[in-house]
């Protein structure tokens, strides 16, 4: 009897422990497997662009949309929310102009198409996307829409449109998908700094040919334009034996610079002027054109006439070593004041 | 001999009955739990391609550390559901973007996986001012972002395994100011369906499989005794050298009186195989292989081991002589039967492993070396190094004059021998 008991004892025993043995394997086989760790290469933040292709188009969409319904309406005060800096100025100034002639001039249309857009890859505020359209359906050249986000919680707004001058070209960029760098206003290294080709270039429509920095500067349709403009009121006033003035300042602080791909910046810059004609022999001074007529309103006029105007230039200022000049790409040139003094 | 047949006999049975009745069964019982628990992996225990991790926050934002949406599977499916009655909106943007967005806020990332079911938090607290100013956007009126998924209570997202790299950030309280921290609890759920599981079943069908062909071989081959494997590898057809002549068994084991047949045999420049030529080699320091090879029941005789060659083979490997292969009877038979040649000097060298011995034995040869053909012409070269430091200088100078003795013998022969000397392949002496 002792002998089966110690036999069935055995027998039990090593049934248990076959029974742990598969148990034991079992709990070692099954599982879901080890759980996903974070790499460190997947955390480290790679330099890429601040926007895709589809969020630019999705805002230069909004913001033209908010510009459509600002000049059907004839309302400058829906501009705010999409519109800021000098481009704000400007279309107020179009938009309200439209409002006394009852048609928006031709140098106000954007088209809703664009060639190229630059992106930029920093990381910070503000930020600045520029988009160059196609030609208009009237065969205006192309528009450089400048585009600033100030901060995080503030949407992209359309903060300048220059028209592109006639034969020039644009620097290149890199792609969207590569994203381009913003430059500085104390950007070194380029045949002035940003800021410094932009006071200069004031200076050159100040001064003419006189300036001290008209060797920096290639020749350009705005200075071309404007020259021949203020020739033209000249011989008006010395008939009359008037006298006009043009002072030019930079605007402090509007100034956006995009690096291309070959090291130069582009800088797109408001510069504002005013044009002080005075007339001679006791008589009027009036409102040269239609925009200033518009303007000017029903005011009284006097001996005396200030006109300001924005102006919005665009600048490529190519590296030093390149022995290129500062090109003039693109301008606007707006009336946004007429008043009699 | 026959005392080593008594022991195998007697160790065979043991052999058999450990390999067959313990190991084989250990490889067997293995090879079957192994293969069960594969299909057991396979099946019931097969990993879940369904993973759904959760975790509860209650900052105002939360976000995904960069890759974290993509840790388990490219595409990943977000539920979100909160306590709270304000908007609740989910977005998809650039951490940078994210990070400015957050500015001055602390905040909760979703750093990972702490388990499969349980996402691994941490609270963080984003640098910069959260003051807002005139014209700031929500959340939802944002452009920054590439995704927005805004509800109240709960929201859905399935995102795509293009858009996966870009991380989410969660807001509460989407509507109110950038300055507001108030925040209600959140519960996330991250669902992925993994497309790649982890195959345990293969590795353990895999190594189920090798026990199973342990347990077979234990049950057969390694139950059989060494000798017996080696035997029946023996009786494989080899093919013979003609040409090649070694020290073989016959010269040890037989002394003087086998050195006649040996001479016989390499007079008929029978060769074998190297591998019993191998063995050829060990025996000349051993007796007890020998014996061995003996008692196999092939008697072998001739084939001196010389690593003659055919002239112009000389690059040739090693070649053995397989000493199995010989008739004795037949070739004593056959050299008796035949017209007497010159007698020739047949003085070789094997290797370096030929000892004194088989010098001796084959000097005795020599004398009645009286083959079907002449030898081959030979230069001996006893400076070999191993050969001298076993063969003792007496011995050595005994040599030389017997060589320098027969050599003037064979000149004074005729041309005949002269003339078959050169037909002969040369002495490659040293080969190994």
């Amino acid at each position: 009897m002792n002998i089966r008991i110690n036999r069935g004892r055995r027998a039990v025993m090593r049934i248990a422990a076959a029974l742990i043995a598969v148990a034991s394997m079992g709990a070692l086989t099954a599982c879901e497997g080890p759980v996903p760790q974070l790499s460190e290469q997947s955390t480290a933040s790679a330099k890429t662009p601040d926007l895709t292709v589809d969020q630019e188009a999705k805002i230069r969409t909004n913001i033209l949309n908010a510009i459509k319904q600002a000049d059907d309406a004839r309302d400058p005060g829906l501009l705010a929310s999409s519109v800021t800096g000098p481009a704000l100025a400007v279309r107020t100034s179009q938009i309200n102009i439209a409002k006394a002639t009852n048609a928006l001039t031709k140098n106000a249309t954007i088209p809703s198409e664009i060639e190229q857009t630059v992106i930029p890859t920093d990381s910070g505020w503000p930020r600045t996307v520029y988009s160059i359209t196609t030609t208009t359906e009237d065969r205006q050249t192309q528009r450089l829409l400048v585009m600033t986000q100030t901060s995080a919680h503030q949407n992209y707004k359309l903060w300048g449109v220059v028209r592109l001058h006639n034969k020039v070209q644009l620097p290149k960029f890199a792609v969207p998908k590569i994203g381009s760098s913003m430059g500085r206003t104390d950007d070194t290294g380029l045949v002035a700094t940003p800021a410094d080709a932009v006071a200069h270039y004031a200076d050159l429509l100040a001064n003419g040919a006189n300036s001290q920095f008209a060797g920096e500067f290639a020749d350009d349709d705005f200075r071309t334009s404007l020259a021949n403009t203020t020739a033209t009121v000249q011989q008006g006033m010395e008939a009359n034996k008037g006298t006009q003035s043009q002072t030019f300042s930079v605007e402090p602080n509007a100034i956006q610079v995009m690096r291309s791909s070959d090291g130069g910046d582009l800088v797109v810059a408001q510069i504002n002027s005013e044009w002080t004609r005075q007339a001679g022999e006791g008589r009027q001074s009036l409102p040269a054109s239609n925009d200033e007529t518009a303007l000017f309103g029903g005011a009284t006029p006097t001996s005396t006439l200030k006109v300001t105007y924005v102006n919005l230039i665009a600048l490529y200022v190519p590296q030093a070593a390149s022995g290129a000049k500062i090109q003039a790409v693109a301008s606007e040139r707006q009336t946004v004041k007429v008043e009699a003094q | 001999m026959g005392d080593a047949m008594t022991d195998k006999e007697r160790k065979n049975p043991r052999r058999a009955t450990i390999m067959r009745g313990v190991v084989t069964p250990i490889f067997g019982l293995l090879a079957a739990a192994l293969i069960f628990l594969g299909v057991l992996n396979a099946t019931e225990w097969k990993p879940s391609a369904q993973i759904a991790a959760t975790t509860a926050t209650d900052t105002r934002y939360v976000v995904t550390d960069p890759g974290m949406l993509s840790l388990v599977d490219d595409q990943v499916t977000i539920d979100v559901t909160s306590e709270s009655d304000a908007k609740l909106c989910v977005v998809s943007g650039l951490s940078r973007d994210i990070s400015g967005w957050i500015a001055g806020h602390t905040y909760t990332r979703l750093t990972g996986l702490s388990s499969w079911t349980q996402i691994s938090t941490e609270a963080a607290k984003a640098s910069g001012d959260s003051q807002p100013q005139d014209g700031d956007v929500t959340l939802e009126q944002s452009d920054m972002w590439t995704g927005v998924v805004c509800g109240t209570g709960s929201v859905h997202i399935e995102r795509p395994a293009e858009s996966n790299t870009t991380p989410l950030l969660f807001d509460t309280n989407a509507d109110a100011a950038s300055n507001v921290t108030d925040g209600g609890k959140l519960n996330i759920t991250l669902h992925w369906t993994r497309s790649t599981l982890p195959d345990y079943a293969t590795p353990l069908y895999f190594i189920g499989g090798m026990c199973a062909v342990a347990a077979v071989l234990c049950a057969s081959l390694f139950a059989m005794h060494p000798s017996k494997r080696r035997k029946k590898n023996a009786n494989e057809p080899r093919t013979p050298i003609a040409e090649e002549i070694e020290v073989t068994i016959p010269h040890l084991v037989f002394g003087a009186i086998g050195s006649f047949f040996g001479s016989i045999a390499s007079l008929l420049h029978i060769g074998g195989s190297k591998r019993h030529r191998r063995h050829a080699r060990r025996a000349g320091t051993s007796i007890a292989p020998a014996s061995e090879r003996l008692s196999s029941g092939s008697l072998a005789l001739g084939s001196l081991s010389s690593g003659l060659q055919p002239s112009g083979s000389q690059s040739d490997g090693p070649k053995v002589v397989d000493v199995t292969a010989k008739n004795m009877v037949a070739e004593q038979a056959a050299a008796s039967g035949s017209s007497a040649g010159v007698p020739a000097p047949s003085f070789e060298v094997s290797s370096a492993e030929t000892q004194a011995e088989t010098v001796a034995a084959v000097a005795q040869a020599d004398a009645a070396a009286d083959g079907t053909k002449p030898a081959p012409a030979r230069n001996a070269k006893p400076a070999d190094a191993d050969a001298t430091s076993v063969i003792s200088p007496a011995d050595l100078a005994a040599y030389f004059a017997r060589f320098a003795a027969e050599q003037a013998a064979e000149e004074g022969r005729g041309s005949g021998t002269k003339g078959l000397k050169g037909t002969e392949p040369e002495h490659n002496e040293g080969e190994e």
